[in-house]
């Protein structure tokens, strides 16, 4: 079920009337009432799973009884045991992702270059695996490594794997991260409730009022774009890159904010990403949870900056295309990803010309910087192209009806017009309040407001009124569930 | 300690007792910024009984309606219900036009309507014709058919009656309908006197249609042009032999009423993947129409020409508006623009022969 559906809502309403109602009944009774809660909350993600589809509860529970009982730290005296282990930690979770989403893809792209026939086994790809299956890998990684402690409670470990709000589409949270939160007393609070009921209010304004609007139009525009004038087709570029943003931090927001009412704490995911002055910052404010996977678990393993300048490039390179294809089993998600890798290592190469030691900044000047960012978000939203097209010749026929200034349909659609200016306005209200602060960085804030004010609540009540008013209603699923 | 605990109990009390009260006071207040806003964003006026059976249903006359879901545009009723707002001056009407919310234009600024155009078109050739339109939403050629004489007798028209029609190749069944006034009822509003209030009020309104898109989505109905072919319009045996039927009683009572018929057709487009805009009905369908609305002495209004012309030459859509699909839904300005030009044309044509 959709977080943006009245089943969800229903769903989630029993869940935590179930939680509040253990923590009324066992409210002296620590460990019992966070055991019975966690269960509950296991259960419950498991009926969430299994609406998508009742035998992904299996494929769940097979990958989370593998990654628990071979979880090892590396051990010197039996080092060869605790390699085989992690192999099968490993492995076995990878080859299912594999399989699923990539068997078909390699067959056919290796029968394509022979011209033989392909055998594909054309399997549904089950959703959230690739998430699921990457937190699986960290946990299993890191108590290898040592930096976590072998969980033994399976029913920890289960939640953390199924934990629903961010079971289908992230963030990807780290074992490090959210273990220690299952050996806390986390409850059910008011103020917890305040503020995640807001921050779920926000990211669902995002997708069912922006991201869904807006995907009318890109859609309309990306199916046939040589219909359309070169800048309908602009407008479409961009406003893509605002549908994605939109929601996929939309979601994010949703499942921080459910987490959030049920006293968990999900990482931030996106972090006002479009003001980056680089792809370089790029990548530390969009869809930070899997770069920063991506780089604690491929860049650094694979030796990071430590082997020279040139390995650098390689692992940075190798990093990216993985990325893309992580995104989908697609050659345009390779390509985007293959784009964004050598823009980090062009930048990269132009910090090291410029002789820019590590962690240092260039002087502020305005004009530079309102330049570095528009010249990122302009490669960024040429790179969005390869990521939204069907494949790479559709990617081909946007940017030749982009660049080819030709004629055909006008079509300047409000709401992506709409969704620019707010967008434009919310990075101006970071900026302002990263100025009052006098913070050297600007970061993302959620809106939270005290609703024991009465404004706030006639805020808040709008703000839900505006989303029964103009969310689009006739269907349009998270971006990222496709992954 | 008892009296502690009790007044604890009572401070507790208090507070929720004022978080509740707040929290109505503030979902009432959030309430009317939502009417508020609906006001100029989706603020159509709702449909009351029509007594004298031009039509199924009036809109609420000398309201003022704004609509932003589909195109952005306003205007107001004038005192019959309907969408007129170019001064008559006393002038009689010359050319009533009958149609559905093609016709009605709720979707463009007043000024922008075909109505509106067509008489600026009349005074600026200095014949000062009146044109008046009782075009209201979900009425279909079959049903103003149905409604054709009580229409003539209340407005009277001088010289023309104009039905608006979407389809060519009539349907047989509705046909008889139309002919034997047994159209299926058009209720106005839920019918319910204690929602009556509640339905005008426009956020609520605004709600009602969310729901209303969320059945057609329900029940799989699409909303997307771009596609791969399109043409369904075809006459069989029993399509001609309905229209055929339909034109004559047209044409008949037109006649009754001293007056000449004239039907315009707002063709069903389709954008293709390809980019070609195609026409639900085939040149050979819409020549077959024509040949029949000459037998019968009816002057036949294509606008399908003007419009692939306005596509293949200037990439302009005749339907669909900035805040929805391309090509999809009602006609937008230029699309009226180009019906009452083609309205005027045909007319013009008829009386130089």
């Amino acid at each position: 079920m959709s977080f943006a559906s009245v089943s969800f809502l229903l769903f989630f309403l029993v869940v935590l009337l179930l939680l509040l109602l253990v923590q009324r009944v066992l409210p002296f009774a620590e460990i019992k009432c966070r055991i019975i809660c966690q269960g509950i909350l296991l259960i419950a993600s498991y009926v969430f799973y299994g609406w998508w589809n009742m035998r992904l509860c299996l494929l769940l529970m097979g990958i989370t009884w593998i990654s628990f009982f071979t979880a090892v730290k590396k051990d010197e005296k039996h080092l060869r045991q605790s390699r085989i282990s992690l192999l099968i930690g490993v492995g076995t979770p990878l080859a299912v992702l594999g399989i699923f989403k990539y068997y078909d893809f390699f067959v056919t792209s290796f029968c394509d270059v022979f011209h033989l026939t392909p055998g594909v086994l054309n399997l549904i790809l089950p959703v959230g695996i690739s998430f699921y299956t990457f937190q699986a890998l960290s946990y299993t990684i890191d108590v290898y490594t040592g930096k976590i402690e072998k969980e033994k409670s399976f029913l920890q470990f289960a939640l953390y794997l199924s934990f629903f709000p961010q079971l289908v589409a992230g963030p990807i949270v780290k074992a490090s991260e959210f273990l220690p939160q299952l050996k806390e007393n986390r409850k059910v609070t008011l103020v917890g409730l305040e503020s995640g009921i807001q921050i779920f209010v926000f990211g669902m304004f995002k997708k069912v009022v922006l991201a869904d609007n807006i995907s009318v139009f890109v859609d309309e525009v990306y199916r046939s774009p040589q219909i359309f004038g070169s800048g309908t087709v602009a407008l479409a570029v961009a406003a893509y890159s605002i549908q994605i943003y939109m929601d996929f931090s939309g979601y994010s927001d949703m499942a921080i904010g459910c987490a959030k009412c049920m006293g968990y704490e999900l990482p931030v995911n996106f972090n006002l990403p479009y003001i980056s002055h680089n792809v370089s910052e790029f990548w530390k404010r969009w869809h930070i949870s899997l770069s920063s996977w991506l780089m604690q678990y491929l860049y650094i393993p694979l030796g990071g900056n430590r082997k020279g300048r040139i390995r650098t490039y390689v692992n940075l390179m190798i990093t990216m295309l993985l990325g893309g294809l992580w995104h989908g089993a697609e050659w345009s998600f390779v390509l985007w990803g293959g784009l964004h890798g050598l823009a980090l290592c062009i930048h990269k190469g132009f910090r090291k010309l410029a002789g820019y030691q590590k962690g240092q900044e260039r002087k502020k000047n305005v004009l530079v910087d309102t330049l570095s960012i528009l010249g990122t978000d302009i490669f960024v939203c040429i790179c969005w192209i390869f990521f939204r097209a069907e494949n790479v010749p559709k990617a081909w026929l946007v940017l030749k009806q982009l660049f080819g200034f030709r004629a055909g349909i006008t079509h300047p659609y409000s709401f992506a017009i709409a969704a620019i200016i707010i967008l434009c306005i919310a990075t101006v209200a970071a900026y302002l309040r990263a100025a009052k602060k006098k913070e050297k960085t600007v970061n993302g804030f959620y809106p939270v407001m005290d609703l024991n004010h009465f404004w706030s609540l006639v805020i808040f009540f709008v703000e839900i009124g505006l989303i029964l008013g103009l969310a689009y209603v006739k269907g349009s699923p998270f971006i990222y569930f496709q992954f | 300690m008892a009296g502690r605990t009790s007044e604890k109990g009572n401070t507790t009390g208090k507070t929720i007792f004022c978080f509740i009260g707040k929290v109505i006071g503030a979902g009432i207040t959030a309430f009317a910024i939502l009417a508020l806003f609906c006001v100029f964003y989706y603020n159509p006026p709702v449909h009351e009984p029509c007594g004298n059976g031009v039509t199924s249903y009036v809109r609420q006359a000398d309201t003022f309606w704004a609509r932003g879901t589909e195109g952005f545009a306003m205007g107001t009723t004038d005192n019959n219900g309907y969408n007129n707002s170019y001064p008559s001056e006393g002038r009689k009407t010359a050319i009533l036009m009958m149609g559905s919310s093609q016709t009605e234009g709720l979707y463009v600024n007043e000024d922008d309507c075909v109505s509106y155009l067509l008489n600026e078109k009349y005074d600026e050739d200095g014949s000062s014709r009146y044109v008046y339109n009782v075009g209201m939403s979900a009425h279909t050629i079959y049903r103003n058919i149905s409604n054709l004489e009580n229409a003539l007798k209340v407005y009277q028209p001088a010289e023309y009656v104009a039905l608006e029609t979407g389809t060519l190749a009539m349907n047989p069944v509705e046909a008889a309908q139309a002919l034997n006034h047994e159209m299926p009822e058009l209720t106005a509003g839920s019918g319910i006197p204690a929602l009556e209030v509640l339905e005008k009020n426009p956020y609520i309104k605004l709600l009602y249609q969310q729901y209303k898109n969320l059945q057609s989505q329900n029940n799989g109905e699409a909303d997307v042009t771009i596609t791969e072919n399109a043409g369904y319009d075809v006459f069989g045996d029993d399509t001609y032999a309905a229209t055929e039927e339909l034109l004559s009683y047209i044409s008949r009572t037109a006649e009754e009423a001293d007056v000449q018929a004239v039907i315009y057709y707002i063709p069903d487009m389709t954008l293709t993947e390809d980019g070609s805009y195609e026409c639900s009905a085939s040149v050979d369908t819409r020549d077959t129409f024509a040949e029949l609305c000459g037998k019968y002495n009816i002057i036949f209004a294509d606008m399908t020409d003007s419009v692939e012309e306005a596509y293949v030459k200037e990439h302009i859509v005749a339907s669909g508006f900035d805040n929805t699909t391309v090509g999809y839904g009602h006609l937008n300005a230029y699309g009226h623009e180009l019906l009452a030009q083609c309205i005027y044309d045909a007319i013009g044509e008829e009386e130089q022969r």
